[in-house]
């Protein structure tokens, strides 16, 4: 049969195993104790679960070489972190490097290249410079 | 170099010598670092295999928790900070594998836990307490197994020290109740 108050004993039972109950409250432990007797069950099988959890703690001998591993583990990542911060920058340089060498080309390409002439348009040219200096003279205006 | 006295820790205090290690180890001397492995690293691992119940996952977690450590001791304003900062580290990356792995619902036969051989009874814990989430598992490992305090608990798991009583108490009522289920009860 359950009584009032148990909340208040769960509550206080489980408190218990962290830290000392004033008289009050051990009091009350105590008396709820006598009166319920699901609460009195509840707290010796979880008493005894806990022990068995306790019981059940391991106790582990780490790997001899774990210091090895971990020293590894964290060079690979600072050469990854390195290559991450870097890798842009280089990136960068390449293209622009590239850049330049297409540039170079494109200008040594550019100077190889023959230079057409088209027949009659040097003495075309000469003709219209002089009709040019020829308008100058006679002070009419050239047009824009 | 590090000195073999403060290696070897006689006639230092651990917190100045760990200090003087963690001051090294950010101007890159392995020999510093591979002292503060050796002295955090069974911690560090039995914590782990207590909160995960995996004896190779947790070296693994062990070792996140050392590289994430050393990778922002920069950061850790205090150097006397380190240990706990980098148990902190440890449970938080256990809490987060352990939020991976979904809580098993586990059809028990009907184990007898204390006829059980050690391993035995090893096996029945680990499904009792794949059954509870993460938060209150790692409060009762913390608490039950590791014998930590209510403020460390909670200095570890960044919570109020009301939530870790009210976390524990959960935690327990609900492992009693699945162990009596286990017992067939």
């Amino acid at each position: 049969m359950r009584v009032f108050g148990c909340s208040k004993f769960r509550r206080l039972a489980s408190e218990r195993l962290d830290r000392e109950l004033s008289p009050r409250e051990e009091a009350f432990l105590q008396k709820h104790r006598l009166a319920c007797a699901d609460c009195n069950c509840a707290q010796s099988q979880s008493s005894i679960a806990l022990n068995f959890l306790r019981a059940a703690t391991i106790e582990v001998d780490v790997h001899p070489q774990f210091e090895e591993r971990v020293i590894r583990r964290l060079k690979v990542q600072r050469t990854r972190e390195s290559l991450r911060y870097w890798s842009p920058a280089v990136a960068g340089a390449f293209i622009a490097g590239l850049a330049v060498v297409a540039a170079l080309q494109m200008i040594t390409r550019s100077s190889d290249l023959p230079h057409f002439r088209i027949p009659g348009a040097e003495s075309e040219i000469i003709r219209a410079k002089n009709s040019l200096l020829l308008d100058k003279k006679l002070d009419i205006p050239l047009p824009r | 170099m590090i000195d073999v006295k403060a290696q070897v820790g006689l006639g230092f205090d651990p917190a100045v010598q760990e200090r003087q290690w963690v001051a090294r180890c950010r101007e890159g001397d392995e020999t510093a670092l591979t002292c503060l492995i050796s002295r955090h690293r069974n911690r560090l691992v039995r914590t782990a295999t207590n909160l995960l119940r995996d004896r190779n996952e947790a070296e693994d977690i062990a070792q996140e928790a050392f590289l994430k450590g050393f990778r922002e001791i920069g950061k850790l304003r205090d150097d006397r900070a380190f240990s706990g900062y980098l148990y902190r580290i440890c449970v938080r990356l256990c809490m987060d594998r352990l939020r991976l792995k979904r809580p098993e619902l586990t059809e028990f036969d009907k184990v007898q836990p204390h006829s059980g051989t050690m391993v035995e009874n090893r096996v029945v814990i680990e499904k009792l307490l794949a059954q509870l989430p993460a938060e209150l598992r790692t409060t009762l490992v913390l608490r039950e197994m590791e014998q930590l305090s209510y403020e460390e608990v909670a200095e570890v798991m960044h919570v109020p020290i009301g939530t870790v009583r009210s976390r524990l108490h959960t935690a327990r009522e609900r492992f009693r109740k699945l162990w009596i289920e286990a017992m067939g009860e």
